[in-house]
């Protein structure tokens, strides 16, 4: 188990600024998401971390000392590819020791550490099977136990649910979630999908355009998104423009008295749960423009004014389309961001 | 290793073979072409020998003799290719016949395969005896000679048998794996098959179709076997005709042969460049 | 749905009428390497003999030792061009680069340059350097119609395979020979011996470049053949014809009992 600290990293493709002077560190044990749409640098910094491609500049740190240049074969991070790349001529007991196998360690000696793996992975008795003769969470588990033969120093994850079924994936994700906690392994995991981050992470590291632009625990990334892309990457909607004056805040839908925000211009972003729908009257500003019925909730657009909001209710509150609705927000839960934290 | 450096290094030893080699061989007959042949005393560089050999009409008529035959081989073996890769696509029993078409032309080389055309198509060949028993003819002379012609058939001819299943199997492959979710749409969309053919089929086969042109025009172009078994004495292909000049016991004559090489050669680089944007095509469609 | 009976019924008279036309000459060849007589007009020959294979296998003749020598540089060519290819085509399959696309057409271009000028130009070079006449000299030249098709087909391979899976063997802890050994080299095998036997059979096939470079002194099977037809004895061009279209056929049945066909090797085209 290592900690791991990645110091001003930079990487340029084809004068295409992949990642631009990243740093963040991961503690031991810790289980960090790096969370960001595709093409935003994370597979590239996994792969910086691995030691297979070498960064322009800066410096990583395994346990404090820096590994910039020790090879691939002798860094000790393990990648779990997206596509799990079992090798195909080889079996589930090969491809596992195949590591061990590379360091040279003995064939019982690798038969022992197999065993263990397959018991740890609930694949016993699948030895002599081949990668083809697999179902997609069986490759998936061997790859994982592949890796983790090997005593990863950490264990990185390429998006390693993202080639299985929706049912399937939630499975992998709390096994693999279980056995990360157990092993207490330090491990990176790279994602696109926030629900994995938000549910499987100690922290995530939000990342845009090659850049960190948050860090925090998934609550925190969640409820406090430190800047507008965050805040939509997360799936936010609501965004209300206002100006807030000596603790009143103006907005095109009215004026609200407001605590601890000091004067200025101001996006305003409030979660669709925060906002409330009650049964209207005539004289109510909301109308029920379009509804989705969703099961345990319902998924309500809401026309105030010229502003559409979404909000959700739970299923004891069904509204029908051109209901008229009371809107209630409470701008105290909202997050304020100035025009300095819009980072378009 | 600089990873820059990387891809560079490991094409490093097959480019010196092409270039040690295949570059060499150019430049040296380029060299030779322009009369620089300092074995027997020719020093001068000069373009001389080309104004030669594009006034002499031996010259000319193989040239057109050699454009002739690879473009009417060429032509009739992509329509007939491509026909039957089609019908190959209709039919049902596939198996059987990509085996043959498959292998057929990898395990007959040009030389048997003029062979095979001269055992059909001479005066003694199994077509006039064929026409002599149905009593078309009544005598071998009343056959005229289809091989060492003027026209070049048995040439033509064998170039179509060798290129037929060449270009049927590319076509093929390509139209088998063509997506036929396409051409549903298209008859979705209210396009007739025929029209689904010409509209989608045929545009997304075009740069397969072309490149495959392209190799087999080059090919029988440049290939030397052929005319050489089967072609007249005259005019001969142009291939021959440069293998002649260049076994003239008079080496002095050696630049003639190589300015035929390199109008060979000028050719075929025009037809790269053809290819090159037939493959760029390819490469366009398959994104 | 007779209609439609009857259509297949024409598409199949159609497809294979022409697949008759394209073996029968090979049918009429092989007949008359058993032909002791066959005078005009008949369609059969009138009496069979053996004559032309016992020449064939009279070790007097030499024939089945220019054979042997022929599949001897055919393997030497097909070895040498396999080394060469494999890391061209690792290169180009996962690497961009600077001059990639220049790179890809300039290995092509052999297979467009006619031989025939390239083989001319490099004669007076390879007499210079004492490689004309020479068996060395015959594999260097036969490297020239054979590195197109090599490095093309097994970049193929390489894209198919993919670069992440040697990379994943990399961050288990294999260095780069390792990788290569245990894992690119099993994936890529199956790919290789159906490369190798398109090159075997393209320098199996080669005439002028043998016939220029090897200057009557390196003699390989096309060349004892071509007399044969160049004279029109059909008897003995039959018998010589028909051993060496066997010979490739053998090779490539050989070749398709030992690929275990992960790849169909029907993707490659050559003619």
């Amino acid at each position: 188990m290592v900690s791991i600290e990645l110091k001003n990293i930079t990487k340029s493709f084809n004068n295409n600024k992949v990642i631009d002077n990243i740093s963040f560190s991961v503690e031991k044990g810790e289980m960090v998401s790096i969370l960001g749409p595709s093409g935003c640098g994370k597979t590239t910094t996994l792969k910086i971390i691995a030691g297979l491609v070498k960064p322009d500049s800066g410096e990583i740190f395994f346990n404090g000392g820096s590994v910039l240049h020790t090879p691939v074969e002798k860094r000790g991070g393990v990648l779990v590819f997206q596509d799990f790349l079992l090798f195909p001529h080889l079996n589930v007991e090969e491809n596992i020791g195949f590591g061990l196998k590379m360091a040279g360690v003995k064939k019982n000696e690798r038969k022992k550490v197999v065993a263990e793996m397959l018991k740890l992975v609930q694949l016993e008795g699948y030895e002599e099977k081949y990668p083809r003769e697999l179902s997609g969470g069986q490759k998936q588990r061997v790859a994982f136990a592949r890796a983790l033969a090997v005593k990863p120093k950490v264990l990185l994850l390429d998006e390693p649910f993202s080639n299985l079924d929706t049912r399937l994936r939630e499975t992998m994700r709390e096994f693999t979630c279980e056995i990360q906690r157990k092993l207490g392994i330090t491990t990176i995991l790279v994602t696109h999908d926030k629900e994995e981050a938000l549910m499987s992470s100690d922290r995530i590291i939000v990342l845009l355009d090659g850049k960190i632009k948050q860090s925090g625990t998934p609550t925190e990334v969640y409820f406090k998104p430190a800047c507008l892309r965050v805040a939509k990457f997360f799936g936010h909607k609501n965004f209300i423009e206002g100006i807030v004056r000596n603790g009143v805040l103006s907005t095109a839908m009215g004026n609200y008295p407001i605590q601890g925000i000091e004067n200025g211009d101001y996006q305003i972003m409030i979660r669709h749960e925060e906002i409330k729908l009650k049964k209207g009257t005539e004289n109510s500003a909301g109308i029920v423009e379009r509804s989705w019925f969703a099961g345990e909730r319902t998924y309500y657009i809401v026309k105030v004014k010229d502003f559409s909001l979404h909000c959700i209710e739970k299923q004891n509150k069904i509204f029908a389309e051109g209901e008229k609705v009371d809107v209630v927000i409470d701008f105290n839960e909202g997050v304020f961001f100035k025009k300095e934290n819009y980072c378009r | 290793m600089d990873s820059k450096l990387k891809p560079y290094m490991l094409l490093l030893p097959a480019i010196i073979v092409l270039l040690g080699i295949f570059m060499a061989g150019l430049l040296s007959a380029l060299v030779q072409s322009l009369g620089y042949f300092p074995v027997v005393g020719l020093k001068k560089i000069t373009f001389e020998y080309y104004l030669e050999v594009f006034k002499n009409q031996d010259f000319l008529k193989s040239l057109f003799f050699s454009l002739y035959i690879s473009l009417t081989s060429s032509v009739a073996a992509v329509i007939i290719g491509v026909l039957l890769a089609y019908l190959i696509v209709k039919s049902q029993y596939k198996e059987g016949i990509e085996t043959v078409l498959y292998k057929l032309p990898i395990i007959v080389p040009h030389m048997v395969a003029a062979l095979l055309i001269f055992n059909i198509l001479s005066q003694s060949g199994i077509l006039p005896r064929i026409f002599f028993n149905l009593g078309i003819i009544r005598d071998q002379s009343q056959f005229c000679n289809l091989v060492f012609d003027k026209n070049g058939i048995g040439i033509v001819t064998t170039y179509i048998w060798k290129e037929i299943p060449f270009v049927t199997m590319v076509v093929y492959t390509i139209l088998n794996n063509l997506n036929k979710e396409l051409l549903e749409v298209a008859l979705n969309l209210g396009a007739k098959k025929w029209q689904g053919f010409i509209y989608v089929a045929l545009p997304l086969l075009m740069p397969t179709i072309g490149s495959a042109f392209i190799i087999i025009f080059a090919f029988s172009f440049g290939a030397f076997e052929v005319p050489y078994l089967l072609g007249p004495t005259y005019p001969k292909a142009l291939p021959v005709l440069a293998y002649t000049a260049y076994t003239n016991p008079d080496l002095t004559n050696r630049p003639y042969a190589m300015v035929i090489s390199m109008i060979l050669t000028i050719v075929s680089v025009i037809l790269i460049l053809l290819y090159t944007k037939f493959f760029r095509l390819l490469n366009d469609y398959n994104r | 749905m007779k209609v439609l009976q009857k259509n297949t019924i024409y598409l199949n008279i159609i497809i294979y009428s022409v697949i008759i036309l394209l073996i029968f000459p090979l049918a009429v060849m092989f007949m008359w390497s058993f032909a002791r007589s066959w005078p005009w007009p008949y369609l059969l020959p009138q009496d069979f003999g053996l004559r032309g294979w016992k020449y064939f296998f009279n070790p007097t003749s030499k024939a089945l030792f220019t054979l042997f020598l022929s599949v001897l540089l055919s393997l030497i060519v097909t070895i040498v061009t396999l080394v060469l290819s494999i890391p061209a085509a690792k290169s180009l399959a996962f690497y961009n680069f600077r001059g990639k696309a220049f790179f890809e057409i300039f290995i092509l271009a052999p297979l467009i340059v006619p031989p025939i000028a390239v083989a001319m130009g490099i004669h007076v070079q390879f007499i210079k350097l004492g490689l004309a006449d020479s068996f060395l000299g015959v594999v260097l030249v036969h490297l020239i119609p054979s590195l197109p098709y090599g490095i093309r087909i097994l970049t193929n391979v390489f894209q198919a395979i993919g670069e992440k899976i040697e990379l994943q063997a990399r961050v288990l802890g294999a260095n780069w020979w390792q990788a290569f050994i245990f894992v690119t080299l099993p994936l890529i095998a199956p790919g290789l011996v159906s490369v190798g036997s398109l090159i075997f059979i393209i320098s199996f096939s080669q005439y002028f470049l043998t016939f220029l470079i090897g200057g009557g002194q390196v003699v390989t099977f096309p060349m004892l053949l071509l007399p044969y037809i160049q004279s029109g004895d059909r008897m003995m061009a039959g018998v010589f014809s028909s051993v060496f279209v066997l010979t490739a056929l053998l090779f490539f049945i050989i070749v398709e009992k030992t690929i275990k066909s992960h790849y169909s090797s029907r993707e490659y085209f050559y003619f």
